[in-house]
């Protein structure tokens, strides 16, 4: 077990107790923002050799929304780390019951390749805050990011309680085989199911942050320029290699006819005539992505974009007019700048076709009738949901972030971030005296005894009068 | 076998159909679970005294009681529960609507244990109907009787297709586990949890575990011995021993061992009279493997009261065991069964040593006047819950989350937390389709002044 070393040591530093207090847990993440704040620069030069990242698109999300995350848990860790003091019943009136929330131990991120800085960056800032020892294991298929993570961040934290290792298949498999605390996961749903099976063998709690293939309805009451450049932006953002991108649009043949010409109008805004000379667009990140998504280009007919560079790993932001559902863009999470359109005849053929398969993490509804956007809304399921508009749901800190079935368990972001790191502990801490009020729990048992303790414990429906 | 797809086929159905969502629906249905328990009392108490040999005082604390407690306070704040929570916005959304939605999750199963057979399924079902779900429900077959009267009461109280009950031993569950849940709550041992979490992986499905372990019980010098003892005692030979948060073992400086055993003999006396066997207020084991099992524990152990036993009856009379060694049999696996070990240690750092050194417990409990020696154990300790100067009780304050940690299990329930335990909290943000200027910074062709904004 080439990591065991690794794992008892950070094992040793959390035994120790040193991630525990306050101060030590604001100076890690205080030092979190140092290397955001120092390594901006290289930061954006590696996700731009790693997927062609626009300096834009990374500072956005590689950057400021992780600064904010950061200030947010900084705002609010001494608040967050306090006891919860709950309700108590009459006989507990001299006990003091609370939640307290503990830190878990030594815990995993694994992070994936397309926000590769933040996607292991949000989550270590609830697994710090929280006073746990992390291990982080980057994507190394974003191989620039993660020789830059490996290299940079032990000169910021603890080493004695955070590592990174790095590696593909292999290294990670092998480092699943250790026993830890908890384990984050971002990634596709089949590798959720494997690292979920292996923490099953430790009984680690885990969350999964999956994916899937986001609809996007768009009803036939709609601003289509404003909706058209919500979409685009949505679609088109990181070449379209966003777990929450819209991934195909749903809406009748006249919207789809109205939509393509302000889709084109958006495109042209965003990136110009040409996309491959816009420094706003992205690339594939790899070869076999790449090709994997020129496949998918047969599907439907090509409305807008189509062309494809080989040599810069470069797909024009394509447009799929009348895809069928059982066209290969629909088989698969697209995770790329192609957005095909599947024509339905109304709302509910809509909602039919998204509840026929299997819940995605992100949903979306544009229609000027609120009405609309409510009944999507209400008639489905999803991780999140955005209505008139892509993406944003998960900028705000206060709504929690995560999926549901295939798109994954558990959530994060702002406080549940930290929540997902703490163990909730159930404490009571009860006055010796008093005994006397214990007597009707002891036997031996009398009918006189069953009636006290009847009174005592029940709760008593509102309305009803009680003299205690 | 068929038999399952079909019940999960209808319970899905059903489940889609939306028939389970409206929140009168949902009330409705936990009334006569309410009206269940009060008309089928005497039934239940029957087959907990078949089951566990629960006398009524037990049987009806224990396990109606709670039940009860838990319908009226989840019909009480179900609405509240279930009601969209708004959040709070920041500068780019002040004009939109930002709320969590809490939805059921869909269809979910509640694998019961034998120690409490009852509340252990009821508790759970509230808490699923609570949020919305179908639910299938799988009582163990270890305590027949219960599962025998759930399975027939259930379908005569609730909607038949939406909260199927499933009876059966270890193939039935294994066959129930292939199919896809969308959450799964099991109470039982470690071993089977790892189970049944390895089943839900292949599904993606989110799983509470309420699993066991040893736990602790420390007794400082600093306190009042005859009081701890007895609460102590009460906790732990309740049930006779069969509790997943009994305090397991004691640790204690050898100079006060004497004494604590002196008070639990005078407090066993207390309870159960000089013949406990003849104690209509003490329990049985639960079957012979697990009487065996116990009474294994007590080879080469030093019995400095009780160790009687008569398989016939599955008695095992109230034990306690001094000078324990660490590396012993009965200090390897949880006990569930009323025999209670001492571990003499040295000091609290000993103590705190020896429980970090072993799997987080799903229950710590410690007796103190020592404030400050109280606020070091629970700070230096990890476990599920935990109770000072007192044992059990934690579970019984319903604002506290009911649940393990490590080995002892993962997530938690009880009253508003088994409510969102089965629910999805769906982050819902909604914008205005106009208003697109403020939109327009975010859109490219960017510039790096335009971001600093």
């Amino acid at each position: 077990n080439p990591y065991a070393g690794l794992v008892s040591h950070l094992r040793a530093s959390w035994l120790s107790g040193k991630t525990r207090p306050m101060e030590y847990r604001v100076a890690q993440l205080e030092a979190l923002g140092r290397f955001l704040d120092d390594k901006k620069q290289e930061i954006l030069e590696a996700t731009e050799l790693d997927m062609g990242k626009p300096s834009f698109e990374a500072f956005f999300s590689e950057i400021l929304l992780c600064k904010n995350e950061l200030n947010v848990t900084l705002n609010n860790l001494c608040h967050w780390m306090k006891d919860e003091h709950v309700d108590k019943n009459l006989v507990m009136q001299l006990d003091s019951a609370f939640i307290r929330k503990d830190p878990y131990g030594v815990v995993l991120i694994i992070a994936p390749w397309n926000y590769p800085i933040h996607l292991f960056l949000v989550p270590l800032i609830g697994a710090i805050a929280a006073g746990n020892c992390t291990i982080i294991k980057p994507s190394e298929i974003s191989k620039n990011t993660e020789r830059l993570i490996a290299e940079t961040l032990s000169c910021y934290l603890d080493n004695d309680c955070f590592a990174v290792v790095t590696g593909g298949v292999p290294e990670t498999t092998r480092l699943l085989e250790n026993k830890f605390d908890y384990i984050f996961f971002t990634g596709s749903p089949p590798v959720g199911r494997i690292v979920m099976t292996a923490a099953a063998k430790h009984l680690t709690p885990v969350t999964l942050e999956l994916g899937g293939k986001n609809p996007c309805y768009v009803s036939d009451t709609c601003d289509v320029t404003n909706v058209a450049r919500r979409v685009a932006w949505g679609r088109f953002f990181n070449a379209g290699q966003t777990c929450i991108a819209p991934d195909y649009l749903l809406c009748t043949v006249e919207m789809q006819e109205k939509l393509m010409p302000a889709l084109r109008a958006a495109i042209t805004e965003f990136f110009g005539p040409n996309p491959q000379e816009s420094p706003d667009f992205g690339r594939i990140v790899s070869d076999k992505q790449f090709r994997r998504l020129q496949a998918l280009l047969g599907s439907g007919r090509v409305a807008i974009g189509g062309q494809t560079d080989e040599a810069e790993r470069y797909i024009a932001p394509t447009v799929l007019a009348d895809v069928l559902p059982s066209d290969p863009a629909m088989q698969e999470e697209i995770f790329g700048p192609i957005l095909p359109i599947v024509v339905i005849a109304n709302m509910d053929e809509a909602i039919d076709f998204i509840n026929a398969r299997p819940r995605p993490l992100a949903l979306y509804a544009f229609s000027c009738d609120s009405k609309v956007v409510n009944q999507v809304l209400e008639r489905t399921s999803s991780g999140g949901f955005c209505g008139n508009d892509t993406l944003m749901h998960v900028t705000l800190t206060s709504l929690p972030f995560g999926g549901i079935g295939n798109s994954g368990l558990g959530k994060y972001h702002g406080k549940f971030t930290f929540d997902t790191f703490s163990h909730h502990r159930g404490c009571l801490h009860r006055n010796m005296g008093l005994e006397t009020l214990n007597t009707p729990r002891y036997p031996p048992y009398t009918q006189q005894k069953l009636g006290l303790l009847t009174t005592t414990f029940e709760v008593k429906r509102k309305g009803t009068c009680t003299l205690l | 076998m068929e038999r399952t797809q079909q019940i999960m086929g209808r319970a899905r159905a059903t489940f889609n159909s939306g028939r389970s969502r409206p929140l009168e629906f949902r009330i409705q249905q936990l009334k006569a679970l309410e009206r269940m328990v009060q008309e089928k009392e005497k039934e239940i108490l029957a087959a907990l005294k078949a089951d566990l040999n629960k006398c009524g005082h037990n049987a009806y604390s224990q396990e109606i009681l709670g039940v009860l407690r838990e319908l009226i306070l989840t019909m009480e704040k179900l609405p509240s529960w279930a009601a969209p929570q708004p959040v709070k916005k920041d500068l780019l959304s002040i004009r939109d609507e930002a709320y969590i939605s809490y939805e059921p999750l869909g269809v979910v199963l509640v694998i019961g244990a034998w120690n409490y057979p009852f509340v252990l399924v009821m508790q759970p079902l509230i808490g699923a109907i609570a949020a919305g779900n179908a639910v299938v429900v799988k009582p163990s077959e270890v305590s027949e009787n219960t599962a025998q009267l759930l399975a027939e009461l259930l379908p005569q109280y609730l909607d038949k297709d939406l909260y199927p009950v499933v009876t059966g031993g270890v193939p039935e569950t294994t066959e129930l586990l292939t199919q896809r849940f969308d959450h799964i709550l099991y109470t039982g041992n470690t071993a089977v949890g790892r189970i049944v979490m390895s089943a839900a992986a292949k599904h993606l499905t989110p799983v509470t575990l309420e699993l066991g372990g040893k736990s602790p019980c420390y007794i400082d010098k600093d306190c009042d011995l005859a009081v701890a003892c007895r609460r102590i005692t009460w906790g732990k030979y309740m049930n006779c021993g069969q509790t997943c948060i009994a305090p397991d073992y004691i640790l204690c400086d050898p100079s006060i061992q004497g004494k604590v055993v002196e008070n639990i003999k005078a407090t066993l006396k207390e309870f159960y009279g000089e013949d406990v066997k003849s104690s209509p207020d003490y329990e049985r084991i639960v079957n012979k493997r697990h009487f065996r099992r116990v009474k294994s524990l007590l080879e080469g152990q030093k019995i400095a009261h009780g160790g009687e036993t008569d398989e016939a009856s599955c008695f095992i009379a109230p034990t306690i065991l001094t000078d324990v060694s660490p590396e012993s049999k009965v200090m390897e696996e949880e006990i569930f069964g009323p025999v209670l070990p001492i571990v003499t240690v040295q000091s609290l750092d000993e103590a705190i040593e020896f429980i970090n050194h072993r799997e987080k417990p799903l229950a710590l409990y410690v007796f103190s006047n020592n404030k400050q020696l109280i606020r070091r154990v629970i700070s230096e300790t990890s476990s599920g819950g935990m109770t000072a100067n007192d044992v059990i009780m934690h579970s019984v304050v319903p604002d506290l989350p009911f649940g393990g940690v490590g080995h002892s299990g993962m997530g938690a329930y009880h009253g508003k937390f088994s409510f969102e335990t089965f629910s999805h909290r769906r982050a819902c943000l909604i914008k205005d389709l106009k208003l697109e200027v403020v939109n327009k910074l975010r859109y490219p062709p960017g510039s790096m002044e335009v971001m600093h904004l």
